[in-house]
């Protein structure tokens, strides 16, 4: 399925090098800061390599959410700090997540997931260090409870069954730990479901997304969930309990689809109602996965990966829009908004680009992704009560999130009008914050092209999904129909707003 | 002979310093002279180290005298380790002292602490369960001394005077068991005990059978052992002491206090329960029901110490429940069938020591030289984070790691899954107050209340003593990520340690050569 490539030898000191660079210059000139963090991230995409198509994918998304956080950390954490020391946090962060989704042996893997977990802690509670605000201490006291502490005694539990030498030598692809007394397995399913925030460990979800600053928000949203979905997704290639693992994850994952689903859309915080989200989304990762451990059909691994990119792209975009609603505003809450639009006709276009991307707009991602997920359903519905049961739950939580999406459109496009004259942004902050806004949003739709052809010469997709071989004309066609239609949605914004 | 050698060298140093502090005033000779010492008992340590890896053992008889009269000095793998973590924690304490003690304080302080470290050590090595009664009294007294050095603190004599009358009603009992166990043994030689305790009808060359009924006698004396043993480590319920003593006590102490003396409990219960009353004693039942006890013991322990953990907001708060918890822990490592949970029992042992003397000497330096941003207290601020880190063993690079890894995987192979749950959920619990004092103390900005110390004379003493840890803590650490043939190697030699018919060949061995 995999196409194999060897990976160059220098890749991570090419890339290491172009971001610790970009935050030393950072502080003299901050636009070449910027461009060389760029450039380092841009440079993980393209030179670093992953396991398998699973972790390629995790890794281009990191990149493409890294590039454009490379100018909007900065400008946030200047407009809402007046420093720039989040930057080099976030940017460890990233890129121990990148190293995490590169491992090749297990110890390397362990050894990236624990230290991406202490740095998220100190993420999560970035706003008590840097203005004493309890509430994210709190936050991350409950993430490092709930979170940290679940995960730690799964890894440390594979880690033992590696018996350590098979941990530094054994690549990850290769390991085959017999999980089979039924209890261990379920404390490593929770393990990694604490992680994903996957009932019954998903409660610290909504607190730690919430208050963190906004692009760790975007990167805990957006990509650190997925590490729990890629745990899972290696525990699923060990010798397990077949039945018991899919039925576990599949029912935990649904409730959680569906709950965090209804939960996102009667909140009125917007980063709140993005966090439950969150929770809602993951739990869909895990219904695909569960799925592919029922049917061994690597084409819901495939789906799974998919859906992934498309909802880190979405949820980085709608967190860095959140940022930049606080920032501007002052304010999270939806029922005192409703006049962005007039504020930023780009920041709204952006918004609406991303979020149809999400529920399935051709040619997005979000398209692609859910088209080959239901179709692969469809296909085993007479199989198991589990395929029609994820279908079930699919459509149900597809149903709610157009509505939680409409919700949070409201701040966009609401009927209030903007009564208090907004706190001004300086204006190269205030480029920055939009410029990288639409550059996620952008890439949702040009993205699909070369993925779409990359699953053309993947093996099983190209020969189990052939309605690739239709799309691919298409799609060139669909993005620069659906980018025009933008421009005009665009301009008639602006000249709304005016 | 090295064993015999480090002692010697402590109750040496111990008078040496205390003729300097009477006989002259010089300040630079006193700590001269008390570094030189501290230095002599680490290469002393050190080079037991190595003979033991090398040789397995290394056995000696004091004077030359024969037991049951003789004391016979045995030096395995695990004493020799624990004497050499020791030995080095008096190096550090020793440097701590020169760093924060007046000298009028310091002249009390160094004999007091050799004479510590003599008794711990007679502890690790001796072959007698009299001898080590005596270097139990030896160690409570100046554990005693050394919490209340600076006799004008309220807070410090309180806590000894509750450390000093528990201890000494609990090592009362110590006594009590040795004449019990003297009564029907008719020794005091440990291998020789643990030999008719196996095969009762043995008859040794120095002090022929069993003189009396050894089963109730055993069975009196293994319970009140091994109370006296929980009180020692400070393990719940018999824990009251400890957090006083660790509020209170001065920082140099506290070093001392964390690598060795309180590290003894753990210790003799791994002696008690593996040698001398070993798994095919004639209690075998009892012996049992008693380990059942203390793993039930040592879990309860160390989820509540972990949550008290996590409450504390003073460093030495921390410091105290966290040992306790590490402690516990490490109690529970050491019980398990599994060598592998005895080796990261033991290795967490180590661990926590290095990790509370890396955040008390880097929390004293930091508060020393907060208001002056030298390298030295941004060095601190490291020192203090890598502690934490340790404690946590959150990352492969710290030591703590692999002591949670070894025990994870040592519960694991004995199907001990509540134990597994006990070593990462109290680790968790216990990071929750490492953290937030990390995040309060390091993070934000600190504003010092008190005058600002010009710590200039003793720079050089600050930079190395911090640069020394670090790079202990961490080259232990990466040594274990980039080697981990090491751990089999650890595991290996542990379980040699702990096999009692080689304990019994080693001492026969020597006695009748």
């Amino acid at each position: 399925m995999y196409i194999e490539v060897e990976e160059w030898s220098a890749s991570i000191p090419v890339a290491v090098s172009l971001i610790t660079l970009g935050n030393v210059v950072l502080f003299r000139v901050p636009i070449v800061g910027c461009v060389l963090r760029s450039l380092g991230f841009l440079s993980i995409a393209l030179l670093i390599k992953g396991l398998d198509f699973f972790s390629e994918t995790l890794l281009i998304t990191s990149s493409i959410v890294g590039i454009a956080l490379a100018f909007y950390t900065y400008a946030y954490s200047k407009t809402k700090y007046g420093g720039i020391g989040l930057v080099s946090l976030i940017d460890i962060f990233l890129l121990s997540m990148v190293m995490l989704f590169r491992a090749k042996i297990f110890i390397e893997f362990i050894t990236f997931w624990l230290l991406t977990e202490l740095i998220a802690f100190f993420l999560i509670a970035y706003d008590y260090i840097a203005k004493e605000d309890v509430n994210p201490l709190r936050a991350s006291i409950k993430y490092l409870v709930f979170s940290m502490i679940p995960t730690d005694l799964s890894l440390f539990i594979l880690l033992a069954m590696t018996g350590f030498e098979e941990a530094f030598v054994t690549p990850i692809t290769s390991l085959e730990l017999r999980i089979t007394n039924p209890v261990i397995l379920i404390i490593v399913l929770l393990g990694f479901f604490s992680k994903a925030a996957v009932i019954p460990l998903h409660f610290w979800l909504p607190d730690a997304h919430s208050v963190a600053p906004s692009p760790a928000s975007a990167l805990l949203s957006g990509i650190m969930v997925k590490m729990g979905v890629y745990g899972l997704y290696l525990v699923a290639n060990q010798v397990i309990d077949e039945v018991l693992t899919a039925t576990t994850i599949i029912l935990f994952g649904g409730l959680t689809a569906i709950y965090g689903a209804i939960q996102a859309s009667i909140q009125q915080d917007i980063k709140r109602l993005l966090a439950y989200s969150t929770t809602s989304e993951t739990g869909i990762l895990s219904i695909a996965l569960g799925l592919y451990i029922l049917s061994k059909d690597p084409i819901f691994i495939t789906a799974s990966a998919l859906y992934s990119i498309a909802h880190a792209l979405y949820k980085a975009f709608m967190f860095m829009d959140s940022g930049y609603i606080e920032i501007a505003i002052h304010t999270r809450n939806i029922n005192e908004l409703g006049f962005i639009y007039r504020l930023s006709a780009i920041q709204s276009t952006s918004v609406l680009m991303s979020i149809t991307s999400y529920l399935g707009m051709p040619p997005s991602i979000g398209f692609v992704a859910k088209l080959i997920l239901f179709t692969e359903i469809s296909k085993y519905l007479s199989n198991s009560y589990a395929y029609p049961a994820a279908l079930t739950i699919l459509i149900l939580k597809t149903i709610i999130s157009i509505i939680y999406n409409t919700v949070y459109l409201k701040a966009h496009f609401g009927s209030k009008s903007l009564t208090t004259s907004p706190k001004p942004i300086p204006s190269r902050e205030d480029k920055y914050l939009k410029t990288s806004c639409i550059t996620v949003s952008v890439y949702s739709y040009i993205i699909t092209l070369p993925l779409v052809i990359l699953l053309m010469y993947s093996e099983p997709i190209s020969t189990k999904f052939k309605a690739l071989d239709i799309l691919y004309p298409l799609i060139l066609s669909l993005t620069a129909i659906s980018l025009t239609l933008y421009l005009l949605i665009y301009i008639v914004i602006k000249y709304r707003g005016s | 002979m090295f064993s015999a050698a480090i002692v010697m060298n402590y109750l040496l140093a111990s008078a040496v310093t205390a003729f300097i502090g009477i006989a002259t005033r010089s300040r630079k000779l006193l700590d001269l002279v008390a570094i030189a010492m501290a230095t002599t008992g680490l290469i002393l340590s050190i080079s037991l180290m190595f003979n033991t890896i090398n040789y397995g053992v290394s056995t000696y008889m004091f004077g030359g005298f024969r037991p049951p009269l003789g004391v016979v000095y045995y030096a395995d793998f695990i004493s020799s380790s624990l004497s050499l973590l020791s030995s080095f924690a008096t190096v550090v304490s020793i440097i701590l002292a020169c760093i924060s003690m007046d000298q009028s304080i310091r002249r009390y302080f160094y004999p007091i602490a050799f004479l510590l470290i003599a008794g711990v050590h007679s502890f690790l090595f001796t072959g007698d369960i009299f001898h080590l009664y005596v270097a139990t009294e030896l160690v409570t007294i100046t554990s005693c001394a050394l919490t209340a050095i600076y006799s004008d603190k309220r807070n410090a004599i309180r806590a000894t005077l509750i450390y000093g009358i528990a201890g000494t009603a609990i090592t009362s009992f110590l006594l009590l068991s040795v004449i019990l166990v003297y009564g029907s043994y008719g020794t005091v030689n440990i291998a020789d005990i643990a030999l008719k305790s196996i095969d009762p009808k043995a008859v040794t060359p120095f002090s022929g059978g069993v003189f009396g009924e050894i089963v109730s006698a055993s069975i009196t004396a293994l319970a009140m052992i091994t109370w006296v043993f929980l009180f020692k480590s400070g393990i719940m319920p018999t824990h009251f002491w400890l957090p006083r003593v660790y509020r209170s006590a001065p920082i140099a102490s506290l070093v001392l206090f964390t690598s060795s003396s309180d590290i003894l409990g753990v210790y003799g219960i791994l002696r008690i329960y593996r040698i001398l009353f070993s798994e095919n004693s004639v209690i075998t039942s009892f012996r049992n029901t008693m380990l059942f006890s203390l793993t039930a013991i040592s879990t309860i322990s160390a989820f509540l110490s972990a949550l008290l953990t996590a409450r504390q907001d003073r460093v030495r708060g921390i410091v105290a429940y966290s040992t306790i918890t590490q402690l516990s822990l490490a109690l529970a490592g050491v019980i398990s069938r599994d060598s592998e949970a005895v080796a990261g029992g033991l290795l967490h042992i180590s661990v926590n020591a290095l990790g509370d003397t890396s955040i008390l000497t880097g929390y004293t330096i930091y508060m020393k030289n907060r208001d002056i941003d030298n390298f030295s207290s941004r060095l601190a601020k490291v020192l203090i984070m890598i502690g934490f880190l340790n404690l946590f063993g959150l990352i492969p690079i710290v030591p703590g790691f692999w002591s949670k890894a070894l025990m994870t995987k040592g519960f694991l192979d004995d199907g001990n899954i509540v134990g597994v749950a006990t070593v990462l959920i109290s680790t968790g619990l216990c990071a929750i107050g490492y953290f937030r004092f990390a995040i309060n103390i390091l993070l934000r900005e600190q504003t010092s209340k008190f005058k600002v110390v010009s710590t200039e004379g003793r720079y050089f003493l600050n930079t190395t003593i911090l640069l020394l840890l670090i790079a202990i803590v961490l080259g232990l650490g990466i040594g274990l990520t980039l080697n981990p043939q090491i751990l089999n190697i650890i595991v290996e030699l542990v379980s040699r340690s702990i096999d009692v018919d080689t304990y019994i060949a080693n001492t026969f061995n020597m006695v009748n050569r």
